[in-house]
Formats: structure tokens, C-alpha cells, sequence
């Protein structure tokens, strides 16, 4: 029996290495390419990095003007998943503990926003007619109403499994509601929360789409569509192309190894309660 | 004391109204009026006015643009279904080896899930380079083997290329919901399996499978919906191309939108694109629970 197990964790080991490789190789191979001078780029493509062209990062980010991209999705990211944790807690509170009527429709109809359809033209024309296309402030607004159904899902689910009695204590205090949401509420629900916010911030900060129609301006953009139009311009480039690759996917790298026991639990976690 | 209670009465509604505001402005009105402008000759110029012109949006989708829609579909099913079963296959296969309590098992967790953090644009730009028809390494070693093919460029290849790097990126977290629902099943059951002599087969049919069932259901809602709605993937890699040969619904839509198409007409596309998969995921939803009850 346990020679016969020895076998088997032998033969799960091989397996699970040749999907982690499988996993990782492409990204090798970029990180590969990335280091390449371009004259040995075009004779050795494939052999393995001899002239290691550190200069290759710095070169991309001059050219791919990431300086101003990466502010704008750092920007983008906080001030997102900051404003969707707050605003998505405001609404949960009173609608987990049923403080009016009607929270539970409410309820419903925050969460059928995770099976309604995007309406892309319709969205097209709100932003333009509010004077909303190339803003800050419109492509927050726009980014915080999307992701407030997953975030009210999570939160009023979490805030339903605190005691109430603490909520009762409050009232005789005399404590504002207001208040007592920040107060109280806030530091209770840490762990709701930071999933949350790892969400909207993934979300945010890899989403593509919604810079590509509102954010058209080229000052506006975050790192991900300015990555994309840089390599429609410089095509041919293919060692600046992979050094903009491996900047822009490195902060992501380097938070999600750091992280990621909580990235995994926090970014499954709508699924698994659904 | 009244005082109290009149605020205690207000202030529960007034905290609820950013997120409502802000939901109903670019969540409910949106799409109410998808619906409403589905059914008119809207150009997308507000002041220009609007005609009702009932179902000749969607007439026109199945009858004189039957030829690209039609297609766009059979692609969007294609894609969809490969994905959903292969990707799923793999990840119960991944979490059961994970779950053997192996030593690096949290290295191979961390590294399978690593796509899932890496967003449509790296992941789409990444494999754009190394599926280059010209000095991607894939095409160099496919010419060793005597394989000619312009890969995403190839229309035979480029709509099983966008399934194979679908895969790649979701199945860490595929594998994650499987890991979870592994974790549920109570250990005894395999100690009880054990003991009355079950081989590893029939521990894995007749345990593992039917209680990883609503793993199951969950996994395969969540692959269907996101492989039937998709398509900044495919817009990255392939724009659709070459050709129609990677054109899904949903990608047919977006591209469509600045091509000085009728809006009224794409919103009308889109609620057939909802419709269809509502269709789809409400019948395998169906099907799925039965299985889940019957075992």
C-alpha cells in the first residue's frame, strides 16, 4: 500500500509539474525575450538570454509613455476599490439587518446585475451625453455601479453572520447611524471588505474594455490600454514589446505571490458562495 | 427618544442611495433601455427622432444577416462548449492530484491560478508573441515537425488556438472551486471505501464525482456564462479574424458599435446574444440540479 503510494504522489508531482510548467512557460519565455538585445533576438529568437539588455525596461517605459499610464491605474484602482468598499457597505448594512421596507427587493435587485446583460450601446450614449467620455470622475462613477452587485452580495452576506446585539448597544448609545456604519461596521467587516476591494482592484486594474470605449483620450489611459496601443504602433519591436509585457505584468506578479492565499480564497469567493 | 427614532428612520435610506444612484444610472437604465432601443431605428443620434419599428431589428438579424450571425454563433458554441469540457475535465483532474496532500501543493495552487490575476491584455499579448506566425517560438517548432500553419492567423487553427489559451487562463480558477468542494467531502468516506477493498477508480466515480457535483454545476455555469459573453480575449488575439473565423456573438456586437451600424440594431443583437445565453444556462442549470438531486 504505501509503496503503491509513494508511486502515486511520484506520478501527481510529474503531472502537476508539467501543468505548472506549462503554466509558467510562456511567460519565461517572454521575460526570455524581454532581456534580449534585438540584434540576438533576430538571430538566436529562441536560445536562451546571452546579452541580458536590462536597458530593454527602461526602454519601454520611455516609449510606451508608462509613467503617465501607470498613474492613472493606480488612481483608477484605489479610488475604485476604495469607493465601491464604502458605498457597497452603506447599502449592505441596512439591507442585511432589514432596517426598511423593501431592503429585500432592493437586494434583488442589486444582484440581478450579475446575470443582466451589459448594454454596451446605451452605455455608449449615457457617458457621451453626460459629458462623461475622457473624465475621472465618469469613468469611476461608471466602474464603482458596476461592481457594486458582487460587492453587496459579498458584504450583506458577511454583515447577516455578525451578532446584532452589538447594533442594539449602539442605538442605546445614541450613536449616529452614519457614524456608527464607519465606526462600527468598518472594522468589522475587514475581511468582507479586503475581498472586496482585491476584486474591484483586479477588476479595475486589468480591465481593458471600458478604458478602450471611455477613456479614449491618450492622457487618460491605464497601463493595460496603453500597453494594447503601444503594440499596435510598434509591432516590429518584439524585445520592447516583451520588456512592456513583463513592467506591466510585474506589480500584478509580485502583489499575487506575495498575496496570494488571500488573492485565490478572495477572487473565488463569489463563486463559491453563489 | 423621538428624535432618535425619526432618524433612525430616515438615515437606514438615505446611506443605501449612492449605491442606488449610481447602480440605477449605469446598471438599470442601460439596460431598460437596450431593451426599449432594440425596437426602434435609433443611429445613435439623440437629436434625431426616434421610430418604433417593432421587430424589424430582429427580423433582419435572422433573415438578410443570417449569413454572419449565423456563423458568429456556431463560433461562440464551438468556443463555449470545448471550453466548458475540456477545462473542466483538466481542473478535476489538477485539484484531485493537489489534494493529495503533497508537499509543493501551495506552490502548484499558487502557480496554476497565476493567469487569473494577469488580465485579458497580458495574457492576450503574451500569447499573441509566442503564437507569432513569423518568429514566435511555436511556429519554429512546429516547422522542425514539418507543421505549416500561420496559427492565429490560420483560419483552420485560430478559433482552437483562443480555446487553448481560454483554457490556460481560467483553469487555475476552475481547479480552486474543485480544491474547495474536494475539502468538503468528509474523509471517512474514503477511510469506509478503503476498508471494504475499493480500487482508486471506484473511490474517484463512485465518491469523488457525484459529492463534487455542485462544484460541478457551479464550475460549469460560471465557464458557459463567461465563454458565451466574452470578448476582449478574443478581440486581443484574434479581432475575429482571420476572416470570420474567431467572430463570436458578443464580439460581433462590439465591433460593430463605431461601424456606423444602427444602434437600435445592435441593441437588438445584444438582447439575442442575452437570450441565447439565458437559454443555454438556464437548460444546463436544469439538467445540472437533476443530476445533483437524482444523486
Amino acid at each position: 500500500m504505501s509503496m503503491r503510494r509513494k508511486w502515486g504522489h511520484g506520478l501527481a508531482n510529474l503531472l502537476l509539474a508539467a501543468a505548472s510548467l506549462c503554466i509558467l512557460a510562456p511567460v519565461l519565455l517572454i521575460v526570455n525575450v524581454a532581456l534580449k538585445s534585438n540584434n540576438e533576438f533576430l538571430n538566436r529568437p529562441s536560445s536562451f538570454v546571452e546579452s541580458w539588455e536590462w536597458e530593454n525596461f527602461g526602454e519601454a517605459w520611455k516609449q510606451a509613455e508608462m509613467g503617465l499610464y501607470f498613474k492613472n491605474s493606480v488612481l483608477f484602482t484605489v479610488v475604485v476599490a476604495l469607493g465601491t468598499c464604502i458605498i457597497a457597505t452603506m447599502a449592505a448594512y441596512p439591507i442585511a439587518r432589514k432596517h426598511f421596507r423593501g431592503t429585500n427587493v432592493l437586494y434583488l435587485m442589486f444582484l440581478s446585475a450579475l446575470f443582466l446583460p451589459v448594454a454596451l450601446v446605451p452605455q455608449v450614449m449615457l457617458m457621451k451625453y453626460l459629458g462623461f467620455l475622457n473624465t475621472y470622475h465618469g469613468f469611476i462613477m461608471l466602474k464603482i455601479g458596476g461592481s457594486l452587485a458582487i460587492a453587496i452580495f459579498i458584504l450583506t452576506g458577511f454583515i447577516k453572520g455578525l451578532p446584532k446585539e452589538l447594533d442594539e448597544a449602539a442605538v442605546v448609545d445614541g450613536c449616529g447611524y452614519l457614524r456608527y456604519i464607519f465606526t462600527f461596521v468598518f472594522p468589522l467587516t475587514k475581511s468582507a471588505l479586503s475581498t472586496v476591494a482585491m476584486l474591484t482592484g483586479i477588476g479595475t486594474w486589468n480591465d481593458f474594455i471600458n478604458p478602450f470605449l471611455f477613456l479614449t483620450d491618450k492622457d487618460m489611459r491605464p497601463l493595460t490600454a496603453g500597453l494594447y496601443m503601444f503594440f499596435g504602433q510598434y509591432s516590429t519591436n518584439w524585445t520592447i514589446m516583451a520588456a512592456g509585457i513583463i513592467v506591466v505584468a510585474s506589480p500584478l506578479m509580485a502583489a499575487y505571490f506575495l498575496l496570494q492565499r488571500y488573492i485565490i480564497s478572495g477572487v473565488t469567493s463569489g463563486a463559491v458562495k453563489g | 427618544m423621538l428624535n432618535s427614532n425619526r432618524i433612525s428612520r430616515i438615515w437606514p435610506v438615505l446611506v443605501v442611495l449612492p449605491a442606488l444612484f449610481l447602480y440605477i444610472l449605469f446598471v438599470l437604465l442601460p439596460t431598460l433601455s437596450n431593451l426599449f432601443l432594440s425596437f426602434t431605428d435609433f443611429t445613435g443620434n439623440l437629436h434625431k427622432p426616434l421610430h418604433y419599428i417593432g421587430i424589424n431589428n430582429y427580423s433582419r438579424a435572422f433573415h438578410s444577416d443570417f449569413q454572419s450571425i449565423g456563423g458568429a454563433i456556431r463560433n461562440t458554441l464551438i468556443f463555449s462548449v470545448l471550453v466548458t469540457l475540456v477545462q473542466n475535465m483538466a481542473a478535476v483532474l489538477l485539484a484531485v492530484l493537489v489534494n493529495l496532500k503533497l508537499k509543493l501543493r501551495n506552490i502548484y495552487r499558487a502557480i496554476l491560478f497565476m493567469p487569473n490575476v494577469l488580465g485579458v491584455v497580458i495574457i492576450g499579448l503574451v500569447w499573441t508573441l509566442i503564437f507569432d506566425p513569423i518568429s514566435g517560438p511555436i511556429v519554429k517548432g512546429f516547422e522542425r515537425m514539418g507543421i505549416d500553419t500561420a496559427l492565429l492567423g490560420d483560419p483552420g487553427w485560430a478559433l482552437y488556438l483562443v480555446v487553448f489559451v481560454t483554457i490556460w487562463a481560467n483553469l487555475g480558477y476552475a481547479m480552486v472551486i474543485y480544491i474547495a468542494g474536494l475539502q468538503s467531502i468528509p474523509e471517512e468516506m474514503y477511510e469506509a471505501a478503503r476498508i471494504d477493498g475499493a480500487t482508486t477508480t471506484d473511490t474517484f466515480m463512485k465518491i469523488t464525482l457525484p459529492l463534487l457535483q455542485p462544484a460541478i454545476t457551479i464550475n460549469i455555469l460560471i465557464s458557459l456564462i463567461g465563454t458565451l459573453s466574452t470578448y476582449d480575449f478574443i478581440m486581443v488575439l484574434t479581432n475575429g479574424g482571420p476572416g470570420t473565423a474567431t467572430m463570436t456573438l458578443s464580439l460581433f456586437v462590439f465591433k460593430n458599435l463605431y461601424n456606423g451600424e444602427s444602434q437600435g440594431y445592435l441593441a437588438a443583437l445584444s438582447m439575442i446574444q442575452f437570450a441565447f445565453i439565458f437559454i443555454i444556462v438556464v437548460v444546463v442549470q436544469h439538467f445540472l440540479r437533476k443530476r445533483e438531486a437524482e444523486l
